[in-house]
């Protein structure tokens, strides 16, 4: 295919470049229109292992028995570094644009089959996209492999960490994206022990090797906040709507011309049905204020409850007759929801933890995050959501971030070649 | 106590010392007072960011209006540093210009600010993940004005663009260096807070072709310093991707399950 030996032609550079991108594009396109998009459950290790090793292997080798060759200098030159950038970035720009999906839809126009069956909806996950970013990994190692023979500068320790980085962690991920588990599971609150969790995208259910029991469930909520809302039920002054939070007892705050105070603060208020509020004997209450609004100007003055209500409980609002307004309570929003967990592993041990948003429990290669809970019910949610991951190659990955994160320093500090700042 | 309320106190305070400094840069005799008075505009504007963050209880960073708080503060913070270094008059006028306009649509368009701040924003990550953000986004932004005045001087002929062009190479370098913080930050807090350090999200993808575009910036650089025109509008679409990123993404119908929306409150 090449001819290396003719001085006289031009030197290849970006057009051929561009050209080998697009020959690769197509031929992802048809593996993907002909076969379906690639099995991630094949790659699993240690195949990826293998196939990471021999792409390695096939790198190095390239370069050093062909580092004189043009078609080496030309893979590993600025023009193809260049042109592979411009490509990844233009088929990141089609997942930006291109609303993507992993769900399967069966009601689908024939155009936007041929979106799915060509791997649009999915691009990252799509021939195409994986052949384009070999291409990108065999580069960006050409150009590594080159610059490992130069000698020690800082300079060259930013670029050196800022490619490896890269390479290391792009190769991480990728290879190891079949061996990543993310699990769902909701953990019901009535003593079970769940030993099961469904995989996230194929809605198969795999057994892990613990069973978790749901303790407790945790909601804390921001304080109650009031608002005046007219008979539409828009929020008032509109566009710009007054809103006091309530802390406690007492003076909370104005309300357009209105001044609040509380009187009653019912955490937990049940109404029968009517609008007095009383502390609740069972789960399922809401919130309920009791408040005495006046207005000097007007010389007017309105007591009764108010509360957000729930899924058991009406919401309750305290007209304000002469003006055809209400103050209403907003619903709560949650500060704080996390679950206490009992973990029974497989040899009979028995240990407790808690799990917040932002804040996982790592166990025997697992880490369980907490990611959501029946918001309808709110603080009387029956379960709790749990996210479970496992993920092999992290480290990895993470190796090749914070070498980024120091190459990213280095570039700050080093700068461009003339450099002012 | 620095509520929402004084905000337009203090941004006119800050605006006005600002334009005060750009007027004394353009007169010889007063020039020895624009760097105090760029400083003066941006201490005030620190004291009110310190104080509503003192008086939210929260840092000030969970809506976009917040976020353009930032965006207006560093602008000024960016265009104050080129201008000691390179003695560049009309990147303080830039700089305060852009400034204001993010001021005056935090002023006329001001989004709620509750003292609440969601779960998944309370995190260790929140502050320098979208601080070093905004700090590149400053420094990206005076890139897209430089970039905009060498086309035009392009256009003009009457201007060497070189030296321009290794300023932008300057602010694109820094702006790059913590782009890229920014983004490993956001992944290393994904990964406690989502489980994955990296899952498509479209502002992540938005964040991606951002990136990818400095990246290309770089090396074009590096392998054709004398494209002018075409690095310039490289750094123009490149400006444009990010503010894609930025707030762009929450009006794409390909981003509406974004789980980066935290406006709505």
């Amino acid at each position: 295919m090449m001819s290396s030996n003719t001085n006289d032609r031009r030197r290849w550079g970006v057009i051929e470049a561009l050209v080998l991108c697009i020959i690769l594009f197509f031929f992802g396109l048809l593996i993907e229109y002909f076969a379906g998009p690639p099995d991630l459950s094949f790659w699993s290790y240690p195949l990826n292992l293998i196939v990471g090793i021999a792409f390695l292997y096939v790198n190095i080798t390239v370069y050093y028995f062909g580092k004189n060759k043009r078609w080496v200098q030309w893979l590993s030159g600025m023009p193809m570094s260049l042109t592979v950038i411009l490509w990844i970035l233009y088929l990141s720009l089609l997942v930006g644009l291109i609303p993507q999906s992993n769900v399967v839809n069966t009601n689908l126009t024939a155009s936007e089959n041929l979106l799915v069956r060509f791997g649009f909806t999915h691009i990252v996950s799509s021939w195409f996209f994986l052949l384009d970013m070999a291409l990108f990994l065999f580069v960006l190692g050409l150009v590594i492999l080159r610059r490992l023979t130069m000698a020690f500068s800082w300079r060259n320790m930013a670029f050196i960490l800022n490619h490896v980085g890269l390479w290391v962690a792009l190769a991480g991920g990728i290879l190891g994206a079949a061996d990543r588990m993310e699990l769902r599971m909701l953990l019901p609150l009535n003593g079970n022990v769940v030993k099961e969790a469904a995989e996230v995208n194929s809605n198969t259910r795999l057994s892990l090797p613990f069973g978790l029991e749901l303790k407790n469930f945790i909601l804390e909520e921001y304080p109650p906040k009031l608002a005046l809302i007219n008979s539409d039920g828009k929020y008032l002054p509109l566009g710009k709507p007054d809103i006091v939070s309530v802390d406690g007892i007492g003076r909370v705050g104005l309300l357009g011309d209105w001044s609040l105070d509380v009187i009653k603060y019912l955490e937990e208020g049940v109404s029968g049905g009517t609008s007095e509020f009383r502390q609740a004997d069972m789960r399922g209450g809401a919130t309920a204020l009791y408040i005495v609004a006046t207005n000097r100007k007007k010389n007017l003055r309105y007591e009764g409850w108010v509360s957000a209500g729930n899924f058991m409980i009406t919401p309750t609002f305290l007209p304000l007759a002469d003006e055809n307004r209400y103050i209403v309570m907003l619903e709560r929003e949650p500060k704080r929801f996390a679950s206490e967990l009992i973990v029974h592993k497989a040899d009979g041990s028995i240990s407790e933890a808690i799990v917040d948003v932002n804040s996982p429990f790592s166990i025997d290669g697992y880490d369980i995050y907490q990611s959501s809970y029946d918001r309808e019910k709110g603080r009387w949610s029956a379960y709790s959501g749990l996210m479970i991951t496992a993920d092999p190659v992290l480290t990895i990955v993470y190796v090749g971030l914070y070498m980024m994160l120091a190459g990213a320093i280095l570039l700050f500090v080093f700068g461009p070649k003339k450099r002012i700042l | 106590m620095i509520t929402w309320d004084a905000f337009i106190y203090f941004a006119f305070a800050s605006l006005f010392c600002w334009m005060g400094a750009v007027g004394c840069a353009y007169m010889p005799n007063l020039r020895r007072w624009t760097v105090p008075l760029m400083s003066l505009g941006l201490a005030i504007f620190a004291v009110f960011l310190i104080g509503f963050w003192v008086v939210l209880e929260r840092p000030p960073l969970r809506t976009m209006g917040e976020t353009r708080l930032w965006y207006s503060f560093f602008l000024s913070v960016v265009g104050l540093i080129t201008y000691l270094k390179w003695r560049y008059r009309w990147i303080l006028l830039y700089s305060t210009v852009l400034s204001g306009v993010f001021i005056f649509i935090n002023l006329l368009k001001p989004e709620i600010h509750s003292k609440s701040l969601m779960p998944a924003l309370q995190s260790p990550w929140f502050a320098p993940h979208v601080i070093v953000y905004m700090f590149a986004y400053a420094l990206l932004g005076c890139s897209f004005l430089i970039a905009l005045y060498v086309l035009y001087s392009v256009y003009k002929k009457n201007k060497d663009p070189q030296p321009l062009l290794s300023v932008t190479d300057n602010m694109v370098y820094a702006g790059f260096a913590f782009m890229t913080i920014g983004m490993l930050f956001g992944a290393l807090w994904a990964k406690e807070a989502w489980g994955h350090y990296w899952s498509w999200d479209p502002k992540e993808t938005w964040a991606a072709v951002t990136w990818l575009a400095y990246l290309l910036y770089i090396h074009l650089r590096w392998y054709a310093p004398r494209y002018v025109k075409e690095t310039c509008i490289l750094l123009i679409v490149s400006f444009l991707f990010l503010q894609m990123c930025w707030y762009g993404v929450n009006y794409l119908p390909a981003a509406q399950q974004s789980i980066h929306r935290y406006s709505m409150s």
